[in-house]
């Protein structure tokens, strides 16, 4: 039973044709006095409103206080006197005690789920390893990337990560463009990898007809790309 | 590292990659299939008849789900698509369905 509570009518603008109101006090910044001088009256006050406990409103008839203008908000467009309002209830020591239990229950979840994902990152990162070759581990080690040299001599460049992390390189090593493809599965990045050069190497056409081609400066690029000097 | 591999009976054994890969030389059949975990390892004993029945099964369900089964050699470095079941493949590493991104 979530609506406890009743708005009361606090301020004379606040229920009648409100979105106006609000919208006509938060937007107005200047008011000309009678006496020629500028002031913000009705800006502070709606910014003045929602910050404080209360305020106390002489300069129109916009609000009254910043109960009256979030219920507004809220309300648009047909908060009235009478409208029924969530009042969250005290907690009681009962309900403490669960909650406290919860959140308790949560961070151990938390912990053992960061435990099975490095778990499954080593695991991985061991599979992916098992098949690189000397070379590419030194270059994955070094600069955390690997070459692939597929069968048709087009030449790969494979970034750590998932997504649109393949290069694709001319043969003076400079990326003409990107793809992304990866397991519909969400596995660990190195599995990604892997995946990506056993099909580079053995199934190219297949990966080249499902990737998705991206240009060189993608927003996915983990860190700024780098170009070999023009010859 | 250790690696645990599962065998045909469920039972589960402890290897380091040195012992994995002495077991592929060795004539035993290897399955390294990808998922969330990381991959899960099986091993099979292709001499025994009742095993390679559950490996082909097994390399059938996965292909059926859109896996792809690539042979790699006991260092696991050269490899080719598998497009059939192969009781002597040695080292086989299936890689879920791939999509563009």
């Amino acid at each position: 039973m979530p609506y406890t509570g009743t708005v009361t009518s606090a301020g004379t603008a606040s229920y009648t044709n409100n979105s106006s109101v609000i919208w006509t006090a938060w937007t107005q910044a200047t008011t000309t006095t009678s006496t020629g001088s500028i002031t913000v009256p009705y800006l502070n006050n709606v910014w003045n409103g929602w910050n404080a406990g209360s305020v106390t409103a002489t300069a129109g008839s916009y609000y009254s206080a910043n109960n009256t203008v979030w219920i507004n908000w809220n309300g648009m467009p047909v908060a009235r006197a009478g409208a029924p309002v969530y009042v969250a209830p005290p907690e009681t020591e009962a309900a403490r005690t669960a909650r406290i239990e919860r959140e308790a229950r949560y961070a151990e979840q938390r912990v053992a789920q960061e435990a099975e994902r490095a778990a499954s990152n080593r695991r991985a990162e061991a599979l992916l390893q098992a098949h690189l070759t000397p070379d590419q581990q030194r270059q994955l080690a070094q600069e955390d990337w690997f070459m692939i040299d597929s069968k048709s001599g087009k030449k790969y460049r494979i970034n750590r990560g998932r997504s649109a992390n393949i290069d694709v390189l001319d043969e003076t090593g400079k990326v003409v463009r990107s793809l992304c493809v990866h397991p519909g599965e969400a596995v660990p990045d190195a599995d990604t990898m892997l995946s990506q050069a056993l099909m580079l190497k053995h199934d190219e056409e297949a990966l080249l007809r499902i990737a998705n081609v991206h240009g060189i400066n993608h927003g996915f690029r983990r860190r700024p790309l780098v170009q070999p000097a023009a010859a | 590292m250790e690696i645990e591999v599962q065998k045909h009976d469920g039972s589960r054994e402890k290897l380091d990659a040195e012992g994995l890969a002495a077991r592929v030389r060795a004539g035993g059949l290897v399955f390294e299939i990808m998922d969330r975990s990381g991959d899960v390892k099986k091993i099979w004993d292709p001499t025994k008849e009742v095993e390679v029945e559950d490996a082909r099964m097994s390399f059938d369900n996965l292909t059926k789900k859109g896996y792809r089964a690539f042979r790699t050699d006991a260092a696991g470095k050269e490899g080719e698509l598998m497009k059939t079941f192969d009781p002597e493949a040695g080292r086989v590493v299936f890689v879920p369905q791939m999509q563009g991104g």
